[in-house]
């Protein structure tokens, strides 16, 4: 089909405001001389109670208006399970959680009398990874997690600190499913069965822009919140929520979110919001502005946890996966309101894209004391896709089955049954997976003719080697069933539009693919289409600005409310001018005009009625100013299963599927790795803007492997993080990028998706790790199970000689600096890989 | 991040006023140059109020400063301006204390005579920061990853300060600590060269980071290879210096020993084996690694070994010249 | 508080600050000049590059006093008032996503190119690499400034 907007790579419609610096982000919003602010007192035990807070000296300091505590404030909040107060109430968690806050009338006088807080404490001992929070005689760091309201498909285990456990368990014979717990009998038929463990550290968003935000509480008790925020209807629910003990309902409560600098997850649910919600009631009828610096950015929002994973893999000798046991310890931090859904999103697809027959996951979302673990770009894909990807080549390494072949052959296929029983839909994977390697054999040729990068008179061709990596991805929308999305369109008298929806845009291009889908509709051409940024009062709902889903369910909404104009213009021109056209069939849209099939001279133009109504001979008008409306839910979707076996829900709308690759060059001395060339292959089902899918890949590639090469989390031995700055918490620059980049769409329509497309954001960060981690073992027979893979770890590696063949010894990850990284699970997890079989 | 002290802020226009200043707040007061290294630590602490001396207002030649030179130098004080980098006789030069890293690339003088000093300056942080920051501001710092100390160290370079002129070397006293006394106020940094008009030379800079963009030196290395030629032979020096391996950055007379010794005549390649064993034997000796979050000890000691190896080659080869081009990379 | 004058984007300013005010908040905070963003305040990241006589800064590590008597410039006033020839390159290549880091990303680009016109790939990318960008991974960003020397290139030789 030919589209006049669709599958055009047109210009971003808000490229002109943010070249321009025009682009107002929350802390460029004005707010006059009456403007508060507010600094946090923080907690500076991991653990802790609290004993007493003396705020008297602060409360005298000059400037101060007021100082709150946890007293002020005893509500309890969270999107997923309300596990949190808004300030730390009788106990810490964390290092860095909000204890107190000071409001002043300005930001130096709040910071210097916050200070003055004195807070008496008794500390506890502090649970600083996995296995700590696992043994038998740990503490509890929520001794109420029997109390906490929480959706239904969570599970808490009281008396443990274990959050939720999802839980899978397939068989495809369907009687057997409960055989699955007998693991020994589940990998019986298999040839080979390979068990390891892999690790992944905390990671921060680092979106450029810190959260911020500004609340006014006015004397009519109309509650508004200016908030850099991926979610403000669903700020808006939990603001509510967790404030309806002061009166307020959701009506009172209204969200703005203006341009956002970044998001990547971390501006996602509610995090540092709720403190300006809660702490403009206190100060009616004045702003108060709070914002984190990059500091708290990195140690009081969200993280991405940590996992520890360990692996069981049983094959046929023809590289058949018969069989997979996945156990995800996941560091949840001191809260998991929303971090225990990423836990819960992984557990439910740690298969990765395969089809397996029997299958047993354990995904863990376990309390410790470091900050918050959350949502972060990959929703917990990225974490296990690098152990899965990882060890696939290891089995195809025992197989000596080439493993792309390995992949090929169980590569899942539209119709196989999931993990959790229900159907995979439509995907490119296999023809993601052949394009990938097409550029691979390019990467070939490159190896030979690569000139040095280094000078040639130091060119010792035994310090460099070469390495190619292959891994697959996927990712579901991880969404409660009933997420949804709306829009409205009005027309405008010169027949531009706006589209009014409230998704956040932030840098991923959706108004231009929202403008682009009521462009193709209603074929108006895209200068004449503004989308504007989310206010709840006026912008209809949206559950959040997650998921990668955008694309597709905003999409599809905007999609239902430019056909519900088309609709109602068709209603009415075919009864205005019933002489001129046959009916409603007879009508089409082309260039902001009505136009009729039957009649080539029939022309009325938008501009002509959309606002002024149909000017009749009689000088009476018809019509009236049009609005469209759309709304869409995935009705199909239900979170409910069997908890013992996670089988009989549809948890997941749909997959988006690829392939990728890197090439690398290792200095063997130096453990640097250089990156000449990555492949990322995407079934985008319908890439509505090819330029912004592209856009997407650049800068989700360069995130991911800032992931595998570099960044890194570092907390000492008391949980305080030691690299909260872009000083030491290295992200990647403009000399950090791989030399080429070379992004490949796939479109394998989505059949319930704006156009055939489905979201692509996310995903183009999940094969990252394990690509590289393939390709230095590719490149030096080595195999990192702990990620970063830093220069320093490929030399102490290459000196230790580790694992350089099959040999028995697990490689135990090199730890040159003390760190809390979890430490080994239990001597089974820790015992030598299992080749078992003939 | 609020500055949250109280700071009076001072803009002497000549460095007596200067010294003034400094002499009437001797307990907290703070001279600004750039202000990349003061600003940020105004911002991460400090609640005592601060006075800052703000030294960018001075300019043109400086008067009536008593050098009580502890070396015998050619007077320099026909050259000084503490903004400006300036030359006497291709045998002297003068650094001033506002000159910045991007004044030190963009300088000609710099990139031909002291190619060292510009191959360092090219990988201090990004241009923002190295249009603002001064390689005295550097020095005065004192953090034991600052990238200029290497290079200066090798050049023999001397701390000209309104009381007195002091070997580089003597000017660090430990981790950010420097031997300025309260009143004293750092005015440039010279460079004499005492070795023969003729002579050629050569050198390397290696700084190792986490990844090529900005980033604070896990080590660094410095290389100087200076040959004359005389009536009879050709003879050479070697300088060598290391930076982020030790409490200051510091020379590594035990290498330039074992190294000088064969470098004279240059041109076989049969004994480096050799010599690099010999020399790479004395490194831990030399520097006194710590692990942090940067890198482990043990990686920065083998990568000093690697940069060694690398730079030194590089260095000969520069000075035979068919080395790579001053800034390029090397790990 | 100290009287400090300078000229901001062409206009003469006067304005009494504390010295513990950087260059930043008084342009954010007291003057409505909004472009420069905060995004570390320590001068690791970039966004808040101003040129200050000429010279691309970063503006939340200059404390205000420091500025009197100087030329400061932000992207406004580098706009006179239509986008300059290069925020067209980059408007025209999708450069940007968030938006945070253009103003900053656009002033260092500037500046490079003023001091060189004909820059290699590999200078490029070292003059941009004090501007953190989280969206984009560069590639767009770099690409449009490549595009922009090139195209230049191509207009000169043909004059």
């Amino acid at each position: 089909m030919e589209f006049s907007f669709i599958g055009k790579s047109h210009l971003r419609v808000d490229g002109k405001e943010k070249i321009t610096g025009s682009a107002k982000f929350v802390d460029d919003l004005d707010f006059g001389a009456n403007l508060l602010y507010a600094e946090i007192v923080e907690s500076p035990h991991a653990h802790a109670l609290i004993v007493d807070i003396d705020i008297s000296t602060a409360l005298a300091s000059p400037g101060v208006i007021k100082v709150i505590t946890g007293k002020d404030f005893p509500y309890r909040f969270g999107l997923y399970m309300q596990d949190r107060y808004i300030f730390a109430c009788e106990r810490v968690r964390f290092v860095g959680e909000q204890v107190a806050a000071v409001i002043a009338r300005d930001p130096v006088s709040a910071k210097r009398a916050a200070k003055l807080v004195r807070v008496k404490y008794q500390p506890l001992p502090a649970i600083l990874n996995v296995e700590d929070a696992l043994a038998a005689e740990t503490t509890l760091l929520h001794p109420e997690l029997e109390n906490y309201q929480h959706v239904p498909w969570f599970f808490p285990a009281a008396g443990t600190n274990i959050a939720h456990l999802r839980k899978i368990r397939k068989h495809d014979a369907i009687d057997a499913i409960d055989a699955i717990d007998d693991t020994d009998a589940m990998f019986a038929d298999a040839d080979l069965v390979l068990e390891d463990r892999y690790t992944v550290p905390r990671y921060a968003h680092c979106a450029i822009e810190c959260h911020g935000a500004i609340g006014l509480y006015d004397h009519a008790k109309r509650l508004t919140i200016w908030s850099a925020s991926q979610s403000p209807h669903t700020q808006r629910n939990l603001f509510a929520q967790a404030l309806a003990p002061l009166g307020l309902t959701h009506k009172d409560v209204r969200v703005i979110a203006p341009c956002v600098g970044g998001g990547f997850g971390g501006k996602a649910g509610v995090s540092m919001e709720i403190l300006a919600a809660a702490l403009a009631t206190t100060v009616p009828g004045r702003p108060v502005k709070i914002l984190w610096s990059r500091a708290q950015e990195f140690y009081n929002t969200y993280q991405r946890p940590g996992v520890v994973a360990t692996i069981k893999m049983g094959v046929k000798r023809d590289g058949t996966i018969t069989a997979l046991e996945q156990n995800l310890y996941w560091d949840s931090g001191a809260y998991v309101e929303y971090g225990s859904n990423v836990v819960n999103a992984a557990g439910l697809s740690a298969t990765g894209p395969y089809r397996i027959e029997k299958v047993k996951i354990n995904s863990y979302a376990i309390y410790t004391n470091l900050p918050p673990g959350g949502p972060y770009r990959g929703f917990g894909y990225s974490e296990f896709i690098f152990g899965l990807e990882s060890h696939i080549n290891e089995v195809a390494k025992r197989l000596q089955i080439d493993p792309i072949l390995l992949r090929k052959r169980n590569a899942i296929r539209e119709g196989d049954q999931l993990a959790y029983g229900a159907k995979m839909n439509t995907n490119g994977l296999i023809e993601a997976i052949e394009k990938v390697e097409q550029e691979m054999d390019k990467m070939d040729k490159m190896d030979k003719i690569r000139p040095h990068s280094h000078p040639h008179s130091l060119s010792q061709s035994s310090n460099r080697c070469y390495g190619k990596g292959f891994a697959l991805f996927w990712k579901a929308p991880a969404m409660p069933p009933n997420a949804s999305s709306s829009a409205i369109i009005k027309f405008n008298e010169d027949a531009s539009i706006n589209i009014l929806v409230s998704a956040v845009e932030l840098g991923q291009g959706f108004f231009t693919v929202m403008a682009q889908i009521a462009a193709e509709v209603l074929q108006i051409s895209m200068d004449k289409i503004r989308v504007e940024t989310p206010d709840t009062d006026r912008n209809p709902y949206e559950w959040q600005t997650v998921a990668s889903h955008i694309t597709w369910s905003t999409g599809n909404a905007v999609f239902k409310a430019a056909t519900d104009i088309r609709d109602q213009i068709f209603t009415l021109i075919s009864r205005e001018f019933q002489k001129d056209v046959k009916d409603v069939s007879d009508l089409y849209l082309f260039e902001e005009s009505v136009r009729s099939h039957s009649n080539p001279h029939f022309k009325v133009a938008y501009q002509d009625f959309v606002i002024s109504g149909i000017s009749m001979p009689d000088g009476t008008f018809r019509g009236g100013p049009l609005l469209g409306r759309g709304s869409f839910m995935p009705e199909f979707s239900t979170a409910i299963s069997d908890p013992e076996t996670g089988q009989g829900g549809k948890p997941n709308v749909h997959y988006t599927v690829g392939a990728s690759a890197a090439m690398i060059e290792i200095d063997k001395e130096s453990g640097k790795i250089t990156i000449p060339k990555v492949v990322l292959a995407i079934d985008c089902g319908k890439a509505i803007n090819p330029q912004l899918v592209q856009g997407q890949v650049y800068g989700g590639m360069l995130q991911g492997l800032a992931t595998v090469l570099y960044e890194n989390m570092h907390f000492d031995e008391s949980g305080r993080q030691l690299n909260a700055n872009f000083t030491d918490y290295k992200i990647p620059t403009t000399l950090d990028i791989p030399e080429e980049i070379v992004a490949i769409i796939v479109e394998s329509a989505q059949k319930d998706g704006p156009f055939g497309a489905r979201g692509m954001g996310e995903h183009t960060m999940i094969p990252a790790a394990p690509i590289i981690a393939n390709a230095v073992e590719d490149a030096l027979g080595i195999r990192i199970r702990s990620m970063p893979i830093t220069a320093e770890k490929i030399v102490a590696a290459l000196k230790h000689n580790l694992n350089r063949d099959l040999g028995p010894e697990p490689y135990e990850p090199y730890e040159p600096y003390p760190r809390t990284e979890p430490r080994p699970l239990s001597e089974e997890a820790l015992a030598a890989p299992i080749i078992s079989g003939q | 991040m609020k500055i949250i002290s109280e700071i009076t802020y001072f803009a002497p226009t000549t460095i007596e006023e200067a010294v003034e200043l400094l002499q009437k707040h001797p307990e907290n007061s703070c001279l600004l140059a750039g202000g990349t290294d003061v600003v940020p630590a105004l911002k991460k602490q400090v609640e005592k109020p601060r006075v800052i001396i703000d030294l960018k207002k001075i300019s043109g030649r400086i008067r009536n400063i008593e050098l009580k030179t502890i070396e015998n130098i050619e007077s320099i004080e026909s050259i000084e301006r503490i903004e400006s980098i300036e030359s006497k006789n291709q045998q002297e030069l003068f650094i001033g204390t506002l000159v910045t890293f991007c004044d030190l690339l963009d300088s000609a003088l710099i990139r031909e005579n002291y190619p060292l000093i510009w191959e360092m300056s090219k990988v201090v942080a990004s241009v923002g920061i190295r249009n603002r920051a001064t390689i005295v501001g550097n020095i005065c710092s004192a953090v034991p990853c600052m990238d200029s100390g290497p290079v200066l160290l090798t050049y023999d370079a001397k701390v000209q300060t309104n009381k007195r002129i002091i070997p580089i070397e003597n000017f660090w006293i430990g981790p950010r600590q420097n031997c300025l006394s309260i009143d004293e106020i750092v005015l440039g940094i010279t460079i004499i060269s005492t070795s023969p008009k003729s002579h050629v030379s050569a050198g390397r800079f290696v700084k190792l980071m986490r990844y090529r963009g900005e980033d604070l030196a896990q080590a660094s290395i410095a290389i100087l290879i200076n040959s004359f030629e005389s009536a009879a032979t050709a003879t050479a020096e070697v300088k060598i210096a290391f930076g982020a391996v030790a409490p200051v950055p510091i020379r590594a007379y035990a290498i330039e020993k074992i190294i000088s010794k064969q470098i004279n005549q240059w041109d076989e390649w049969n004994e480096w084996d050799q010599m690099m064993e010999e020399a790479l034997a004395t490194i831990p000796d030399i520097i006194a690694p710590i692990s942090d979050l940067r890198a482990s000890a043990e990686y920065r000691l083998h990568m000093v070994g690697v940069m060694f190896k690398r730079g030194l080659k590089d260095a000969i080869l520069r000075l035979q010249g068919n080395g790579s081009k001053y800034g390029s990379s090397l790990i | 508080m100290n009287k400090i004058e300078f000229m901001l984007n062409g206009e003469k300013i006067e304005v009494w600050a504390n010295a513990h005010k950087t260059l930043l908040e008084l342009l954010r905070e007291d003057l409505g000049i909004k472009s420069p963003k905060c995004g570390c305040d320590l001068g690791d990241c970039g966004a808040c590059t101003v040129f200050l006589d000429g010279k691309s800064v970063r503006s939340c590590l200059i404390l205000v006093p420091e500025v009197n008597g100087c030329d400061v410039v932000t992207l406004e006033g580098i706009m006179r008032p239509n986008l300059t020839k290069l925020q067209q390159f980059f408007l025209d290549h999708n450069s940007f996503q968030c938006g945070f880091c253009a103003p900053g990303m656009v002033l260092s680009a500037t500046e490079l190119l003023q001091k060189n016109p004909t820059p290699t790939l590999e200078e490029i990318k070292e003059g941009l690499s004090g501007n953190l960008c989280r969206c984009t991974g560069y590639t767009p960003i770099i690409n449009a400034v490549a595009d922009a020397v090139a195209t230049t290139v191509a207009t000169t030789i043909n004059e």
